[in-house]
């Protein structure tokens, strides 16, 4: 099973700086804190992520076929 | 170290310039920048006058860090009674202006009184000097710092352009080309006072009484808190990261925030204007370099930062990033308010499209657009009604439904109908609507905090508020995402005596509510802290916000809450409890 994931911003570091990537869950379900994991990324670095065009909580589940996109924690304003 | 415990005071109607010791008790009860200046100006300035009088007085306030090797602490407080709003207006500029002042042995700078010929202020260690400005009268803010560092050689300098020489309420003042003390007409008290730029050069450095402690100290503070994950994004991208989370989540204002998302974001967002990047930029001392220098076939310019894009490009409907940067180019050299100056334009183009007057300019329209700085600050054609905002403009054309402002200052980047405790910080912020006093949709839109209930937001609007008067009071630049905790371990080094993060938050409390006691004394109430109706009316059509609106008695509710949570009564007046607890 595999998802497309979008990393917004600094957050492209997490996959050698590309903008889109094909990911193969490591198992289903999975959520979206275990593939913070899969990818190095901390909670701390994310603002929000939505799943197929909805924010998602980090304990959101995965089966596969979805489209992620994780945004940058930003500050000031 | 932290103080250099002297405030120039310079009159420009007598041309006498003195120095007078810091007030030591009030500058510990507020710090430095953004409360020492309120402070000052609220025991100087009698109630009720013209802000553009010479009764009003500019403060340049430096903070207890300002000068040291603190990251992120080369932020001047620029303070006055606004222009445009009447209250008490504090802005921040970044740059290396503050560090220079502190070098030339001031904590601050108090400007008083009118010159009868265009002049500027030279400061240059015991040296202060006003010079002729007839020459650079009429002129840019760009050429005016060229010919003055023609002149004096390495200087620093913050000068105004046309739009502060016109006395326009969204004149702003500019350094080192493209920084800028943005909002409220704080250009016009400049312009007022014939005070065309000052310039700053400082020799005599600051000293710490232990350096390798200090700098061992900082060194652990940057690497675990400054150069972070959390603050990447400033150096990677800047504030124009922020238009996809904004687009994502329904916040964006578009077409004089009549949408919350804009179809052509992708034109004109962080990939966008990365694509453009010659050169990154930071202020003194700051290792996070959030400013872009970018460059296409017709223009250059540092910028554009967020506010920009939100309010001259989608809520201008302009998706042609050329036109976007060069008209933010053209700001910079005027002197106007990008906020306000995009804000209004869009209320012209929406006035027009409806046919209640028509103004000539419709959205998307870029050529008429990049005609508007220009026609603006020089008060020409349908720029000389539009150079005076959209409070004015409603007032004298109808749509006051739909002029997006708050005590006639022009809202900023976020729909308040996509952030319900934006609504609340634009509504109880201190110089009328503005983001930077509490910006609490990086929690709730951008965060995991539900954005269509009021529930907590009081709260969060407060401690956001107390936060950032301590951040711009000590002065720390506010895209460090640092805690209270760690302002007061920061400050304890810097003023040698032990400051906890609950002492930070009296502070910052005592510096709100000096400021809402500052604009009660001009008249300001509970009414003056409403929302425009639009925000209460009219349901967002598109995108995560589709059907959303701020219903006004939930308005009421919050803004009710608030109020008591801050110790005021239900007029919002500061009750004397509060002002004993406070020592106000
Ligand atoms: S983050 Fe940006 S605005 Fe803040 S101090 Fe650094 S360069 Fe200046």
């Amino acid at each position: 099973m595999t998802v497309k994931l979008q990393l917004k911003g600094p957050l492209k570091k997490y996959a050698n700086n590309k903008d889109l990537v094909e990911v193969k869950l490591e198992a289903t379900p999975c959520t979206l804190a275990e593939l913070l994991q899969q990818f190095n990324i901390p909670a701390s670095a994310i603002s929000f992520i939505t799943v197929n065009e909805q924010k998602k909580g980090l304990d959101a589940a995965l089966n596969g076929g979805e489209a992620i996109v994780m945004y940058p924690r930003v500050a000031g304003g | 170290m932290a103080y250099t415990g002297k405030v120039l005071r310079v009159n420009l109607s007598t041309g006498k310039a003195e120095t007078e010791a810091l007030n030591d008790k009030w500058a510990k009860e507020y710090l430095g920048g953004k409360g020492l200046s309120i402070k000052y100006l609220y025991e100087e300035l009698e109630p009720g006058i013209d802000p553009l009088s010479e009764k009003n007085k500019l403060v340049l306030m430096t903070g207890p860090i300002t000068g040291t090797i603190v990251p992120n602490s080369g932020k001047l407080a620029v303070a006055a009674k606004s222009p445009a709003t009447g209250t008490i207006l504090d802005c921040s500029i970044g740059g290396h202006f503050a560090p220079q002042l502190k070098y030339a042995g001031y904590d601050a700078v108090i400007i008083e009184g009118k010159s009868n010929i265009p002049v500027y202020l030279f400061i240059d260690d015991d040296r202060v000097e006003l010079r002729s400005a007839a020459d650079m009268w009429g002129k840019g803010a760009h050429e005016t710092e060229h010919m003055i560092s023609d002149r004096l050689g390495e200087v620093v300098t913050m000068a105004i352009g046309q739009a502060g020489e016109n006395l326009l309420p969204m004149s702003c003042i500019s350094t080192e080309l493209y920084r800028q003390a943005g909002r409220g007409g704080i250009g016009a008290v400049m312009g007022s006072k014939n005070l065309k730029a000052v310039s700053v050069r400082g020799s005599k450095g600051l000293k710490a009484p232990d350096i390798r402690k200090l700098s061992a100290a900082l060194n652990k503070i940057k690497k675990e808190d400054t150069l972070t994950e959390d603050n990447m994004w400033a150096y990677s991208d800047g504030t124009p990261m922020i238009v996809d989370l904004s687009q994502q989540t329904g916040i964006l204002p578009t077409r004089n925030f009549q949408e919350g998302t804009f179809d052509e974001f992708e034109k004109v967002n962080s990939e966008a204007v990365k694509a453009v990047t010659k050169a990154k930029k930071a202020c003194f001392a700051c290792p996070l370099a959030c400013g872009k220098y970018v460059e296409t076939g017709t223009t250059r310019v540092e910028g554009p930062e967020y506010e920009t894009i939100a309010l001259c490009s989608s809520n201008c409907g302009i998706s042609d990033l050329e036109a976007v940067l060069e008209f933010n180019r053209l700001c910079d050299d005027y002197c106007l308010d990008t906020i306000s100056a995009g804000n209004t334009i869009a209320f012209a183009m929406e006035m027009t499209e409806k046919g209640i007057h028509d103004f000539g300019i419709r959205f998307g329209d870029v050529e008429k657009f990049l005609q508007m700085p220009e026609l603006m600050s020089n008060k020409e054609g349908v720029g000389a009604d539009l150079s005076q905002g959209v409070s004015y403009l409603a007032d004298k054309y109808g749509g006051k439904e739909f002029a997006m402002q708050v005590k006639k200052l022009e809202i900023p980047g976020y729909e308040a109908r996509g952030s319900w405790s934006m609504g609340l910080a634009y509504g109880t912020a201190d110089r009328g609507a503005c983001h930077l006093r509490a910006w609490p949709a990086a929690v709730e839109a951008f965060g995991d905090i539900d954005p269509f209930t009021i529930e907590g937001k009081a709260e969060l609007v407060i401690d956001m508020q107390n936060d950032n008067s301590v951040k711009f009071s000590a002065i720390f630049c506010d895209f460090w995402a640092l805690s209270t905790e760690r302002m007061a371990e920061i400050l304890s080094l810097i003023l040698e005596r032990e400051v906890t993060a609950e002492e930070l938050t009296t502070i910052g409390d005592r510096v709100y509510c000096l400021a809402r006691l500052f604009n009660e004394r001009e008249g300001f109430t509970r009414k003056d802290d409403g929302l425009p109706e639009r925000i209460h009316k009219d349901e967002l059509t598109t995108g995560a916000t589709k059907g959303k609106l701020l219903p006004k008695d939930e308005y009421d509710k919050m803004l009710s809450e608030y109020y008591k949570i801050r110790g005021w009564d239900e007029d919002g007046k500061v009750t004397a409890d509060k002002k004993a607890a406070l020592n106000l």
